[in-house]
């Protein structure tokens, strides 16, 4: 990245457990699969579930991490987030309707097209409306979470009815593109081809944050600004315009979320973004505020939990992650991979 | 007669419903060292807080460089070359000292002429060059927040209490760094309860009390005076 030093560098006398410590959160998706593997008795089901869970999990991460970033920069608890969702979901939709002639042709490259054209209507879309949110929502109500909780869910509902005006108040489904139908079998479990295009993208997309926050200096900068705001002004950095852009950036990300899940669940509504904010809340709690990577470990847990427990005992779906989240803070009560502290 | 790089003019500073700073007129010279001192709660860190703008003036003037800076923004104070190395270090924990350092260097890539600066004051750096700076002991974190700050040639550093609950080998350290920092030239305005190090680096002293200026002067005057130093600071001090 800079010039190396000339010293040789040597690791200060850790023991192995304390070099591992930090990590010990990446092995709790790897438990749970297993625990998923003991707990159902069927492999091939398990098999089915785990892709699932994982495509759920990579769905989440993508509408969560701008979150986890704009509460770290700016300790801005944002309720509104689940807008975006919502409005990339009918915008990629009415894209998609759009392109009819692309989807429904037997034809991976023109699906593949009519599906990146339709994303990046939406997280134009949601980006726009995300810098309009910034400005006139959230800018008023810097340092009060109170004011931001009442104001961001205000921004919630009157995104919610600008749906309801533009695009009526029912439910509008939604057939994948054709290529993207259907399910492969792979050692005997039935896998959605759709599922495992969404983990890829989820994946790609955790590695290309990864690599923009590791490895660049404005990733630096929102890595900083996540913890110490005020150094990183004194330092010579307009920490307000690193947050817009986050913002800006994390709103169109939602927006990509949200018609990446309009897909799976193949029905999209003016409230789905606000239904699955109670998850997205979940993986940014214990992923642990202003961590990309705790988020990413955080969806994964989530959405594999969801689908095991409601595979295993429906009813308990939505508590499963409930009780996940409280195992997780009473063992890390800042979250997995924190950055700031939880003020 | 050394020209003065930055001037105070009845500075007024408020925190919430707190004044803190009351008129303060303070000038320091290019080239020179000046070290603020005074008793705890006497408003040393709300004056470099203040020229840094993160706690902007109510009233007054402040110029650097011949330019008024009261009422910028932190970011643009900072790119006009001033350094600031907080009370609290203000690392960040979760970057590599690296990292802490590529970001320290606002105008562009670090040079090497610079990074062989820091290396030779603080070996501790290089050694620990890819571990996060959380991991750092507190000497070290130290010495990391005040090469952030040097490891671009600023006008102005502004260094609070570098020495504050660091071991004396530690302390001697950091003294060698900010001495060869000080041979270069550089103008350096100082917070620092440690009277001996402040005698060793300081050409100027003032003295606070109650958010005033009560004494400005050379160093050596005040460090010669016993009975001056007991006055303005309430200090006893053992023969130099």
């Amino acid at each position: 990245m800079t010039l190396a030093p000339e010293h040789a560098p040597r690791m200060a006398k850790l023991s192995l457990a304390e070099r591992l410590e930090p990590w010990m959160p990446l092995l709790l998706v790897p438990a749970l699969i297993l625990a998923g593997y003991l707990a159902i008795a069927s492999p091939t089901s398990w098999l089915t579930l785990t892709v699932s869970g994982l495509a759920m999990g990579m769905m989440i991460f993508v509408i969560a991490s701008g979150m986890t970033l704009v509460f770290g920069l700016m300790d801005v608890i944002n309720f509104g987030h689940g807008a975006f969702v919502s409005f990339g979901a009918f915008v990629g939709v009415s894209v998609l309707l759009m392109l009819a002639h692309m989807t429904g042709a037997p034809s991976l490259m023109l699906n593949l097209a009519a599906f990146a054209l339709a994303v990046l209507a939406a997280m134009a879309v949601t980006g726009a409306m995300g810098f309009a949110f910034e400005r006139v929502i959230v800018r008023p109500v810097y340092g009060s979470h109170l004011k931001q909780i009442l104001v961001t869910m205000g921004g919630l509902i009157v995104a919610e009815q600008l749906i309801h005006v533009i695009w009526g108040g029912e439910e509008i489904f939604i057939g994948r593109p054709e290529m993207l139908k259907g399910s492969i079998e792979i050692f005997g479990a039935t896998l959605e081809r759709y599922r495992l295009v969404a983990v890829g993208i989820g994946f790609v997309l955790f590695l290309g944050m990864r690599a923009v926050l590791r490895g660049t200096k404005i990733g630096l900068i929102v890595r900083a600004g996540v913890e110490n705001p005020e150094m990183v002004q004194a330092m010579g950095y307009h920490i307000r315009r690193v947050f817009v852009l986050v913002f800006v950036a994390g709103s169109a990300l939602a927006g990509l979320g949200g018609v990446m899940w309009g897909l799976y669940q193949e029905m999209i509504t003016a409230h789905m973004g606000m239904e699955i904010m109670i998850l997205v809340f979940i993986v940014v709690i214990i992923g642990g505020l202003g961590s990309v990577e705790g988020c990413f470990i955080g969806a994964l847990l989530v959405g594999l939990m969801q689908n095991y427990t409601a595979f295993l005992e429906p009813k308990l779906a939505l508590v499963s992650n409930i009780a996940l989240m409280v195992a997780i803070l009473m063992w890390r009560p800042q979250g997995m991979m924190p950055v700031i502290k939880a003020k | 007669m050394y020209e003065p790089i930055l001037t105070l003019s009845g500075v007024h500073t408020d925190i919430a419903q707190y004044q803190i700073l009351h008129g303060i007129d303070l000038t320091v010279p290019r080239g020179q060292v000046t070290m603020l001192l005074g008793r705890n709660g006497a408003g040393k860190t709300t004056t470099l807080r203040t020229i840094m703008g993160l706690w902007p003036p109510r009233a007054g003037q402040i110029t650097f460089d011949g330019a008024a800076i009261s009422g910028l923004p932190p970011p643009a104070i900072a790119r006009r070359g001033i350094g600031f190395v907080p009370e609290d270090m203000g690392i960040f924990a979760d970057l590599t000292v690296e990292e802490n350092l590529i970001l320290a260097a606002v105008s562009g890539p670090i040079t090497r002429d610079r990074l062989d600066w820091v290396f030779a004051a603080f070996p501790a750096l290089a050694t620990f060059w890819k571990m996060p700076a959380g991991n750092l002991s507190g000497g070290q974190k130290q010495m990391l927040a005040i090469a952030r700050a040097v490891i671009e040639k600023r006008g102005l550093y502004l260094i609070d209490e570098p020495s504050k609950g660091l071991a004396p080998a530690i302390v001697a350290t950091m003294a060698r760094a900010l001495k060869d920092l000080k041979r270069d030239g550089a103008t350096i305005l100082m917070v620092e309860q440690n009277f001996a190090l402040a005698r060793a680096l300081g050409d100027q002293a003032a003295v606070m009390e109650d958010g005033r200026i009560i004494w400005t002067g050379a160093m050596a005057e005040l460090a010669a005076d016993a009975q001056l130093q007991e006055r303005l600071m309430g200090l006893k001090m053992e023969s130099a």
